[in-house]
């Protein structure tokens, strides 16, 4: 499993606003003075791995360049535990970097305060923020075999998409330079017109750019909207059909809370902006599983083609956009732990009787609006709340580890924590949970500050109690109230080693052992490419930490 | 909203400050300081998210 998160920028200049994407570039190299880093294999967006084996990167649409995020990506981890100390060590990084860019950025004529929000919603209402990630069976049996038929038959479609955008770029780059060499003319002496070049000649014009994305988008939605389709009628059916009550009720103990426009208390920042349940291939689809990660894949297949075989595995990646950005340990393991029993659960069979939502996106917001926990929707078992749904999965939950012939010690503990949360919530007794769940812990900073009545206030509250460091969740921490799990030592050790038994600690190791005297090196989550062009050596690193054997090397990429 | 009860345990021995309700004070005052400086300076501007 793994997790993405977002961090939003908050900058205070004291002169002029440098640009996110210059604020990226100051912390990727405070970043690298603390820990080995490599660049990033492929180079559509600015991206560092680092030698714990995770990454960062700068996430920002293709015309908005200045106003874009930070991405983390936690490396590849076996369990609830191992990823939330990855998670944490992201963050200690992260906070160590923070004020060496800072201080770099006064250098370079930016001074400034700087901070990194870990949430999801802006208080305009701009959604972003954390993906969890699974390692899931796609499908099986005969439902693979159609799957694979399937996006054979789509591979053609695929193709032409190729050639088309191909093709595209050259009337592109014809139009560019006829349009050039007229505002060159245009810019001589007898038909002075500087404007016209100007306007040409500014590639970075922010229109333009968003031109050009609504071209690409429109050239790929034929496949985007065909492909997205085809996953939704196979891949990762049987979690999404059992497993999907589970998702849109599991905010009573995950969500982050959040102070929406009209200055209600929400359970999730994220869950009111959801739309679907899958995506069909739209940029404006905010879904709960987001297959979008699998669709990157096959629209950047004409430059990684290798990738794509990956598309064929019956074991991928399941991608969840419906999560919020957890600030407290125990919420995060919670969240993690228990995710990772439902689809155990749901891929052996186990959850054939969950109760299912007819109207999942409707029945999301209705059981995220009230704080109350009472709100009910209906389902196949009748009409339940957010807290029976969860109960019925906790039960199972405790079937199955009980029946698993290894139990785990990590399984038994998620199952016991989930037990006493939805007890807890269940009797109403929230002080019990201060300092240990998000949304309880942010409302009881709402009414505990007096902010009732000041929406600007509140959404002050809101927003800080999620900015690393110094934020509310972080201040609150220091009255001892909140439950930490993790050590500081151990954090400390998960910013520089890799896990181990994960495809991660082969790239750990790899950056960590790295000379810098050496051909410089790219690497992707997969690969390593050492030098650069057609004698470019790609070392592929092992997918399975045992299975050293499938270390291989190939020619550039 | 619906009120939660409101909690006071005492501090850890290497907490920095004396109470719960001290803390609560810090930030309702640096909130009530900040307000809509920090709002603005937290959007995430179009393209972004």
């Amino acid at each position: 499993m793994g997790q993405e998160t977002e961090y939003a920028i908050r900058f205070s200049p004291k002169l002029g606003h440098p640009g996110n994407d210059t604020i990226y570039r100051f912390l990727a190299e405070a970043i690298g003075s603390h820990v080995r880093t490599e660049p990033g294999l492929y180079t559509q967006r600015p991206q560092i791995f680092t030698q714990n084996g995770g990454a960062f990167h700068y996430e920002c649409l293709p015309y908005g360049h200045e106003g874009g995020l930070i991405e983390g990506a936690t490396p590849e981890c076996r369990g609830p535990s191992q990823l939330l100390l990855y998670q944490k060590a992201q963050e200690a990084l992260l906070l160590k970097a923070i004020p060496i860019a800072e201080k770099r950025l006064g250098v370079h004529g930016h001074p400034g305060k700087l901070g990194l929000l870990k949430n999801c919603r802006d208080a305009e209402g701009h959604v972003y923020g954390a993906q969890e990630s699974f390692e899931a069976e796609v499908a099986s049996g005969a439902s693979m075999f159609v799957y694979r038929v399937g996006l054979l038959a789509l591979l053609p479609l695929l193709a032409l998409t190729f050639i088309i955008r191909r093709v595209a770029v050259l009337i592109a780059l014809i139009g560019l330079t006829v349009a050039m060499l007229g505002a060159v003319i245009a810019a001589l002496p007898p038909f002075r017109s500087r404007s016209w070049l100007d306007r040409l000649t500014n590639v970075k014009e922010q229109r333009n750019e968003r031109r050009l994305y609504r071209v690409s988008l429109w050239l790929n939605r034929p496949f985007a909207s065909l492909f997205s389709r085809w996953l939704n009628l196979w891949a990762f059916k049987r979690i999404r059909n059992h497993g999907h009550a589970f998702f849109v009720s599991r905010a009573v103990y995950s969500g982050a809370g959040s102070v929406d426009e009209s200055g209600r208390f929400v359970l999730s920042e994220k869950a009111p902006a959801i739309n679907r349940v899958v995506p069909r291939g739209h940029p404006e689809d905010r879904a709960i599983f987001d297959t979008g990660n699998l669709l990157k894949i096959a629209l950047g297949a004409d430059a990684h083609f290798h990738l794509l075989r990956g598309l064929f595995s019956q074991r991928q990646r399941l991608q969840l956009g419906l999560a919020d950005s957890s600030m407290l340990e125990e919420a995060e393991f919670l969240k993690m732990g228990t995710t990772a029993l439902v689809v155990d659960m749901a891929e052996t069979g186990w959850l054939e009787d969950a109760p299912m939502l007819s109207q999942p996106v409707e029945a999301l917001h209705t059981l995220v609006a009230d704080p109350t926990l009472e709100a009910t929707v209906t389902t196949t078992s009748g009409e339940l709340s957010g807290l029976q749904i969860q109960r019925y999965y906790l039960e199972r939950a405790k079937a199955f580890v009980a029946d698993s012939k290894a139990t785990s010690l990590e399984a038994s503990e998620v199952v016991g924590l989930w037990e006493e949360v939805l007890t807890a919530l269940e009797a109403k007794e929230m002080d019990r949970l201060v300092g240990r769940i998000d949304w309880v812990t942010k409302r009881y900073l709402l009414e505990g500050c007096e902010s009732r009545g000041d929406a600007a206030m509140m959404k002050t509250i809101d927003l800080r109690y999620h900015e690393i460091g110094d934020g509310y969740s972080a201040q609150f921490a220091r009255t001892g109230n909140v439950q930490q799990l993790l050590s500081p030592d151990e954090i400390e050790n998960a910013v520089s080693e890799p896990p181990e038994g994960t495809p991660a600690y082969a790239r750990g190791r790899f950056i960590r052992s790295r000379e810098s005297n050496l051909a410089p090196v790219r690497i992707s989550w997969h690969s390593a490419l050492i030098g650069g062009g057609l004698k470019g050596k790609l070392i592929r690193f092992p997918t399975r930490p045992e299975a050293e054997s499938d270390r291989g090397t190939d020619g550039g990429e | 909203m619906e009120p939660i009860r409101k909690i006071d345990i005492e501090p850890r021995q290497d907490a920095d400050v004396d109470t719960t309700s001290e803390i609560l004070r810090e930030i309702a005052r640096d909130a009530r300081s900040l307000k809509a400086r920090y709002l603005r300076e937290t959007i995430v501007p179009e393209g972004g998210e």
